[in-house]
């Protein structure tokens, strides 16, 4: 009988502290405002990967004792994570729609633009589908790659064939755009709906085609901030000046 | 020629094994030695489970394994039964399914394959206990079923490693009997291996005996018991074994002691002689006896086992004997290990003969 | 006698701890889930698909991992050379390699420009990426290792005399295999499909990289529940739910009679 409730007690005071520890990291997440720190923590759409890349490089250069920590993922992905409380400073996505979901308390001052993107075609350097137009993509034999409908890529790409009128022989949904590119660079897929940016970005790996303007969409991506922290605004400023601008430009980018 | 004809060499790490067997149908052949004399091996190779180097099997006319031929017939072809010390009846058969799974495995339908086991079960005994399952049975019924499954495929040669050693006294006592029982009737070679001198003299119609691989001595049950040509042979069956040389008409010198004998025939090669003297036959005193007895020497207890009424006592001295004397005489003489005694044997119970 | 009650609360908490690990989550997962609206969000037309496939591929790959992981154990069970050792170690790496990694790996085996791939597909005119049965090579990829380490540990536990009794029955190796050996370790091989079913329906990593992400046609349970995940959580919950009943329900039964 005494080991029975000293059993009970020694599970009731473990599955206390397990729970404890559990609760602990849920209510975490929001950065204190407190001493300048000097790390910033970016969270971007996978699309953006090369031009942030090469940015957040920069800025540590010439702003010595910073750390730009990023992470990217499809932008829909990103909004879950922040809104199950990742820890974050900075977040930009792959169109404001993206952003609809957004926990309002978690926003800090207004969002900006970054820049923007069109979509193209991609198919790999010897195009074995004989892919030239979007209205190429309908054909039966061809294997087409798009992003998840979730994601803000794949919602585009909906959009743009169903205003092109073409049904897409698609054969897979990728979780984000660089998984959809990677297939095309595998050699796996003939075609895949992906940025204007990631043909630029992955340069003789792809051949791109071009998507008539009349049907082809364009994303505006919201830079939105999460902290007051004073490297935050900086490098979010930064993000916004003529030096990042040129890089976003080189990487196929369309900036403000 | 029908029956057993082997000759049997290879080499299996440490053991050379060199062996010459043969058997007539019918004829049961125990096959003893110590452990690791190569017992076991023969028999894997007789079953077909370790292939010979040199030499040939032949059973009932045909050649099983001759490698300078380059004769083999594996084991699921040749007519052999093999019994094993823990039966390894398929846990997971019944009975009857077990005993058939022989001739099963031969191609023979189902229903015949059950009606042949049920009769095989019947010659051991156990013909109402069909159904069971291997685990429900007894150590000596499953023993018994064991042999009904190596005899369902009507087997030329029946092999039996060790099949009562498992067992305990009192089953293995009446197992012995049922299996002396069946073995009679059974119509093939039966090759026992066994380490119980019991099994061998009440089971078999010659014995064999091995160590390290080579054949020392065979014969009868009863050429065997008189005649023992070597301590381990003597010494199951319960014989003190001396080797000498005759030094006389009446005298065996036994490394430098003089045992006396009545009647010692001429010697084997150089006059070498072998000398037999039954425990029973030594007698032990305090002090140093006078009377008839010329066979008389000091010796230091080196220990004593009580088994029943009976002790056996080991004795070193000249040589060393072992004495069987009632457990009375143990409390009487305080029979103790490191005591100094004398023992004497009559020389008309000292056996010998030529090497 | 009181440093013995301290030393069982020794062992006794850091077992509750590991209780709680693994209870927890899948407590929280029952009680946030939206228990009323369960039914409209199964009924969310990706949900079904996702199932059925999951449940006839993980079939599929139950069969083949039998056929021929079997073998498999049986000549590591049995074999004396030396490169056994070798052999059991490449079996064990797909456990430990990613599952993403593991599906590049198959993409380069038998993509259309992979090494066995091109072949397939200039010869037959097969392409086995985008298909379910892409989804099953990679579902045999993680899960093979699984079966085949629990059945040969099983064989390992067979007494060896019984195939050399066997033979001298009149049994050839092959009869001797399936009416001795298989039956006497049929535990092992309950154990074995359990975790291979396991591990093949929770794979994820290998299947969207190899076989892409398609309802109906490659989006297996674990890729709906991801998916479902960013746009509409509950249903992803609901999802999570009937796998975990499924998963509770088999593995339960099989515990009951075969698994010790």
């Amino acid at each position: 009988m005494r080991s029975l409730v000293s059993r009970v007690a020694a599970g009731v005071a473990a599955l206390t502290l397990a729970l404890s520890v559990v609760g602990c990291s849920a209510a975490g997440g929001a950065p204190a405002n407190g001493p300048t720190r000097h790390t910033v923590v970016v969270l971007a759409a996978s699309s953006l990967t090369e031009s942030l890349t090469a940015i957040a490089k920069d800025f540590e250069a010439t702003h010595p004792g910073t750390d730009v920590q990023l992470s990217f993922a499809a932008s829909s992905t990103v909004v879950t994570q922040v809104n199950q409380g990742a820890p974050a400073d900075l977040i930009a996505l792959a169109g404001t729609s993206a952003a609809g979901p957004l926990d309002a308390n978690r926003i800090v001052g207004s969002s900006r633009s970054l820049a923007s993107n069109t979509l193209e075609i991609a198919t790999p350097p010897s195009n074995p589908g004989k892919v030239n137009a979007i209205t190429d993509l309908s054909r039966a034999t061809l294997k087409v790659v798009l992003c998840v409908a979730t994601a803000p890529c794949g919602k585009a790409a909906a959009k743009a064939l169903s205003a092109a009128g073409v049904v897409a022989h698609i054969v897979s949904y990728e979780n984000d755009v660089k998984a959809t590119l990677a297939k095309v660079q595998l050699g796996e897929a003939d075609a895949a709906i992906v940025y204007h940016s990631d043909v630029v970005s992955a340069s003789a790996r792809v051949r791109g085609v071009q998507i008539p303007a009349s049907v082809n969409q364009t994303l505006d991506y919201p830079l939105i901030r999460l902290t007051d922290d004073p490297t935050t605004v900086e490098f979010a400023t930064f993000l916004l000046s003529d030096q990042s601008r040129k890089r976003l430009r080189d990487n196929g980018f369309l900036t403000p | 020629m029908t029956g057993l004809r082997a000759d049997v060499r290879l080499t299996r790490g440490l053991l050379q094994l060199g062996v010459e067997l043969s058997a007539h149908p019918g004829q049961i052949v125990a096959v003893l030695g110590p452990n690791g004399s190569g017992k076991t091996t023969l028999l894997h190779t007789l079953a077909g489970l370790i292939p010979l180097q040199h030499g040939q099997i032949q059973v009932a006319g045909s050649v099983w394994d001759n490698p300078a031929d380059n004769v083999w017939i594996s084991p699921e072809q040749r007519r052999t039964g093999l019994v094993v010390a823990d039966h390894l009846l398929f846990p997971h058969l019944s009975v009857v399914d077990n005993v058939g799974f022989g001739p099963r495995s031969r191609g023979v339908p189902k229903a015949e394959a059950r009606a042949r086991a049920g009769v095989e079960l019947a010659a051991v005994g156990l013909g109402d206990h069909l159904q069971v399952r291997p685990g429900e049975l007894s150590s000596g019924q499953a023993q018994r079923v064991a042999l009904a499954r190596a005899l369902a495929t009507d087997p030329a040669l029946l092999l039996l490693d060790e099949p009562l050693s498992a067992l305990d006294p009192t089953t293995r006592a009446q197992t012995r009997a049922d299996l002396g029982v069946r073995l009679r009737a059974f119509s093939g070679v039966t090759i026992l291996v066994t380490h119980d001198p019991l099994d061998a003299l009440s089971l078999a119609d010659r014995l064999v005996f091995i160590e390290a691989g080579k054949l020392v001595q065979e014969g009868t049950p009863q050429e065997v018991i008189a005649r023992p040509r070597d301590a381990y042979v003597a010494q199951v069956v319960g014989l003190n074994f001396l080797r000498g040389q005759r030094a006389g008409d009446q005298q065996v010198d036994v490394g430098g002691t003089i045992v006396v004998a009545p009647d010692i025939p001429a010697g084997g090669s150089g006059g070498s002689v072998c000398v037999t003297i039954p425990p029973s036959a030594v007698a032990l005193y305090r002090t140093r006896p006078d009377g008839s007895p010329r066979n008389t020497w000091p010796v230091t207890v080196s220990d004593i086992q009580l088994i029943g009424q009976t002790a056996r006592v080991i004795l070193d001295g000249p040589f060393i004997l072992a004495a069987e004397v009632t457990a009375g005489a143990v409390a009487d003489l305080r029979l103790g290990v490191g005591q100094e005694l004398w023992a004497t044997v009559k020389a008309t119970e000292v056996s010998v003969y030529p090497a | 006698m009181r440093s013995v009650r301290w030393a069982r609360a020794g062992l006794v908490i850091p077992a509750w701890v590991a209780i709680a690990v693994l209870v927890v989550p899948l407590l929280a997962l029952l009680l946030k889930a939206d228990w009323a609206g369960i039914p409209a969000h199964l009924a969310n037309p990706t949900v079904v698909p996702a199932l059925r496939l999951s449940l006839l591929t993980t079939s599929s790959t139950l069969v083949i991992c039998a056929l021929i992981g079997t073998p498999l154990a049986w000549l590591l069970a049995r074999s004396t050379h030396r490169a056994t050792a070798w052999l059991r170690a490449l079996v064990t790496v797909p456990l430990v390699l990613p599952p993403v990694v593991g599906g590049v790996a198959l993409l380069m085996a038998y993509g259309r420009e992979g090494v066995v791939g091109r072949t397939l597909l200039e010869v037959a005119g097969w392409s086995i990426p985008f298909t379910p049965v892409a989804v099953v090579f990679a579902e045999v990829f993680v899960a093979l290792p699984f079966y085949v380490l629990a059945v040969e540990g099983a064989m390992q536990g067979l007494d060896p005399r019984y195939d050399g009794l066997a033979a001298t029955l009149g049994a050839s190796p092959w009869r001797t295999f399936r009416t001795v050996v298989v039956p006497m370790v049929a535990p092992g091989i309950a154990s074995g499909a359990a975790l291979a079913w396991a591990r093949a329906l929770g794979e994820f990593g290998a299947t969207i990289t190899f076989a892409g992400n398609f309802p109906g046609r490659t989006q297996t349970a674990p890729l709906a529940v991801y998916v479902a995940l960013e746009s509409d959580p509950q249903a992803a919950i609901a999802l999570s739910l009937v796998m975990l009943l499924i998963s509770v329900v088999i593995l339960g039964a099989l515990r009951g009679r075969w698994l010790r």
